[in-house]
């Protein structure tokens, strides 16, 4: 029996058939409207607003550009100085952040000044996508990036939303929107970021844009020493760096927060080291901020045992170094014993090295004390403390 | 001719291949839409592609080749069951499955144009204790025009801004009204923007008003969250002076211009419909996953108020509210970084469609005419075969007594 559209509902398709059909689709396609004045045609009674309306406002109002005519504290970014978005709250800065906002419940916000360009833009904003659960984009989707005049520097404006997984990858906040600014200005990378739930970052984005539009710089004194060299890399505090090149100065919680052991003395500071202190008779503890990575946990470590005369560890004795909570995060504890050669050439037999480092994503923080191995080991259980009052 | 060509052209509509060739094509939109819709978004990709009468995709991003939109194509299938499934088929008593079946794909044909036409589809957001009597779109943007009266009621004039205007970015429309003492001028309209400041932030060659200017930015992957911008300016009638102002769909206060001693507020806002009654939100409740952000379970207590009467209603995701034409399901709730005590929204998914239960009959009818079909194919075949076996029966049992008697 034959299937009925076979029978029925058939028939070869014919050129003036397919013709036609074409003309007619086209036809219909062709519609549109045209541009000359038009009607006002829907009109609805609405009540009456109680909104004082009378008085226009300007558009810096409307848009929520308007800022308290506040220019940044030195102690709240050092050479840089800004508005502050009204709404918005300044948090003191640290060592990672030159200028630290809360912007809402859940949103943040903070400029980072990294010196070197602090790895250049790609790898920055990449480090932001993995942030935000995304794809690395290209150089030319990067160079395609908006723009922005900020310092009088061009700078790339970017927006990344997904699932925020923090700079360590331990939290999962999906819907978060990362909106950012990133920037190489006088030799160093300048990252203004703000995140949190995108709903509520949406409606900050004027606000953040108007923080962009106020930055500037009180000096043209660059923020970051250019002779500054610690531990292969650069510190990136520029508040320790005006501090040491003798600029703004104040006291210990204007920087990195930490409270100091009993009987540790704080020592002279150095563009290497963001503190330093003296214990004992020879040992010595300081703190170091590079940027990123700074070469990763396995390059660090085996650079401090080789300072020691150690040979260097294998992935598993790595993965199996204990951990020490500090700056909010967790950091590895190392210790090692032998004969230490310092940066001097010296080698002092039977010392010991207590080394804490702690990857903050665009930054790592050192803490590494020194000394005779008998001094060292008295001073371990404060040196952990002192790691973990790192703030 | 035109009897020849009109013959020629029904052929063509009511022809198997020409049914072939629109499924096919049906199946390689579906299938090209959802690649597009990794990268652009479901409702661009609804547009572009389900919506549309053309379309041009880039094969690897890069090759164009012209398709025709699924619009098109489902208008074309539409004539293909008429011609072929209703006109041209047989009418027999046995065809009757067949005939119903493709009634009810019609139907359901019919019910995505009027859907497509007729629907409104938007959301209301409300806090708790809070009523409205209106809902906005997700995507569509309307300019609202007000005498700035204070608490006096008043009438608003509205201007829906299609997405059709989006499209034609820099070109200015004007817009007018005997009862405004102005026109209204609206040009660089933009889909998704945002205001800068001139100084500093605006690109060279930008218009710049009151110290602004308007970036456009790429479309929004979730096509809710583009935020609309244009350039307005009022005219005014009596001495043609002019206004000129910029228009943001975040904008936190309205743009107010003076004109003859009066003053008039204008938003550009998610188009608005009234709804034939008010929601006034009683509470908002919700239920998390231990140990996460996640919600398990939202719902909210509303009072439906209208002609003075009130109705408590328990509104779900899967429990909505319908009356009169109109469903208010449980959509969303936040601000998602509310701690906790501090006051909640509740948004509900409102729809408008004519056409709501049409696919159902539809699918109904569709269901009825297979089972006839199939009923009737049974009944067939089972006819067929007590025949055969009645026909098999005797001889089988017969020939043993042969053998028998042979024996």
């Amino acid at each position: 029996m034959p299937h009925p559209f076979e029978s029925k509902f058939c028939g070869k398709p014919t050129r003036v058939g397919l013709g036609a059909t074409g003309l007619v689709a086209l036809l219909i396609a062709g519609c549109g409207d045209g541009d000359g004045p038009r009607d006002i045609q829907e009109t609805r009674r609405v009540p009456g607003d109680a909104t004082d309306l009378s008085r226009a406002s300007d558009s810096a109002h409307r848009f929520g550009y308007e800022s308290q005519p506040q220019t940044g504290a030195p102690q709240a970014g050092g050479k840089f100085e800004w508005q502050l978005p009204a709404g918005w709250r300044d948090l003191p800065a640290t060592p990672m952040r030159t200028a630290n906002f809360e912007v809402a419940t859940d949103v943040e916000c903070y400029l980072t000044v990294l010196p070197g360009g602090g790895g250049g833009l790609a790898a920055n904003l990449n480090r932001w996508r993995r942030q935000m659960s995304l794809p690395p984009q290209t150089d030319a989707e990067i160079e395609a990036l908006p723009q922005r005049q900020i310092l009088g520097d061009a700078a790339r404006y970017v927006e990344y939303e997904g699932t925020y997984v923090g700079m360590d990858g331990n939290v999962q906040r999906p819907r978060f929107l990362l909106v950012g600014i990133a920037m190489e200005h006088g030799g160093q990378g300048i990252f203004l970021k703000m995140v949190g739930p995108a709903d509520v970052v949406r409606g900050q984005i004027a606000a953040f844009d108007a923080l962009c539009v106020s930055l500037h710089m009180s000096t043209e004194v660059a923020a970051v020493h250019p002779d500054m060299q610690g531990d292969g890399a650069q510190s990136t505090d520029s508040r320790a760096t005006a501090r040491d090149a003798g600029g703004v100065h104040s006291d210990d919680s204007a920087g990195l927060d930490w409270t100091a052991p009993p009987g540790w003395n704080r020592a002279p500071a150095s563009s290497m080291r963001l503190v330093s202190f003296s214990i004992g008779k020879a040992t010595e503890c300081y703190v170091t901020v590079l940027e990123g990575a700074a070469g990763g946990l396995e390059a660090n470590v085996n650079r401090w045992r080789q300072q020691m005369g150690q040979p260097p560890l294998d992935a598993a004795a790595l993965a199996a170094l204990p951990a020490v909570p500090m700056l909010g995060g967790s950091g590895r504890l190392v210790q090692i014993r032998g004969d230490f050669t310092g940066m001097d050439g010296a080698t002092r037999h039977g010392s010991m090295l207590i080394g804490a480092l702690c990857e903050m994503g665009a930054q790592t923080v050192f803490v590494k004390m020194t000394g005779p191995e008998a001094e060292v080991r008295t001073e371990q259980s404060r040196f952990e403390a002192f790691c973990r009052s790192l703030h | 001719m035109l009897r020849r060509a009109g013959s020629a052209v029904f052929r063509l509509l009511a022809s198997f291949g020409f049914a072939s060739i629109v499924f096919v094509l049906l199946l390689l939109l579906t299938f090209l839409g959802t690649l597009e819709q990794a990268h652009t978004g479901l409702y661009d990709v609804q547009k572009k592609y389900f919506e549309s009468l053309f379309l041009i995709h880039r094969l690897f991003g890069v090759i164009p080749i012209p398709l025709p939109g699924a619009y098109l194509v489902m208008t074309l299938l539409f004539l293909n069951l008429l011609c072929g499934g209703i006109v041209r088929i047989r009418k027999t008593k046995s065809r009757a499955g067949i005939l119903l079946t493709h009634a009810g794909m019609l139907f359901m044909l019919v019910a995505g144009f009027v859907k497509f036409q007729h629907s409104k589809d938007g959301a209301l957001t409300l806090y708790e204790g809070e009523s409205a009597a209106y809902f906005e779109s997700w995507f569509d943007w309307e300019v609202a025009v007000r005498e700035a009266k204070g608490a006096e009621e008043t009438t608003e004039f509205v201007i829906p801004v299609s997405p059709h205007d989006w499209k034609r970015s820099g070109r200015a429309i004007t817009y007018r009204s005997a009862e405004l003492p102005f026109d209204l001028v609206l040009s660089g309209f933009f889909r998704n923007a945002r205001p800068l400041p001139a100084a500093g932030l605006a690109t060279a060659g930008a218009r710049v008003i009151d110290g602004f200017t308007l970036e456009a930015l790429g479309p929004a992957k979730e096509a809710e969250q583009n935020m609309g911008g244009t350039y307005v300016t009022l005219v005014e009638k009596a001495g043609a002076a002019k206004h000129d102002g910029i228009l943001w769909g975040l904008q936190q206060q309205l743009l107010v211009v003076e004109v003859g001693g009066r003053s008039w507020a204008v938003d550009l806002r998610k188009r608005r419909w009234d709804l034939p009654f008010t929601i006034v939100l009683d509470k908002f409740n919700h239920e998390m996953h231990p140990g996460t952000g996640i919600a398990k379970r939202f719902t909210s207590d509303v009072t439906k108020i209208e002609a003075g009467a009130s109705q408590r209603v328990h509104i779900t995701m899967n429990q909505p509210l319908r009356q009169e034409g109109f469903t208010l399901y449980q959509s969303s709730w936040g601000p998602s970084n509310a701690r906790p005590g501090e006051p909640l929204f509740s948004t509900f998914s409102v729809v408008r469609n004519p056409a709501d239960q049409w696919p159902l009959y539809s699918c109904l009818t569709i269901a009825a005419g297979l089972l006839l079909h199939f009923v009737r194919k049974l009944l067939g075949y089972l006819r067929v075969e007590n025949r055969r076996v009645r026909e098999r029966v005797p001889a089988t049992t017969a020939l043993p007594v042969a053998k028998e008697k042979v024996g």
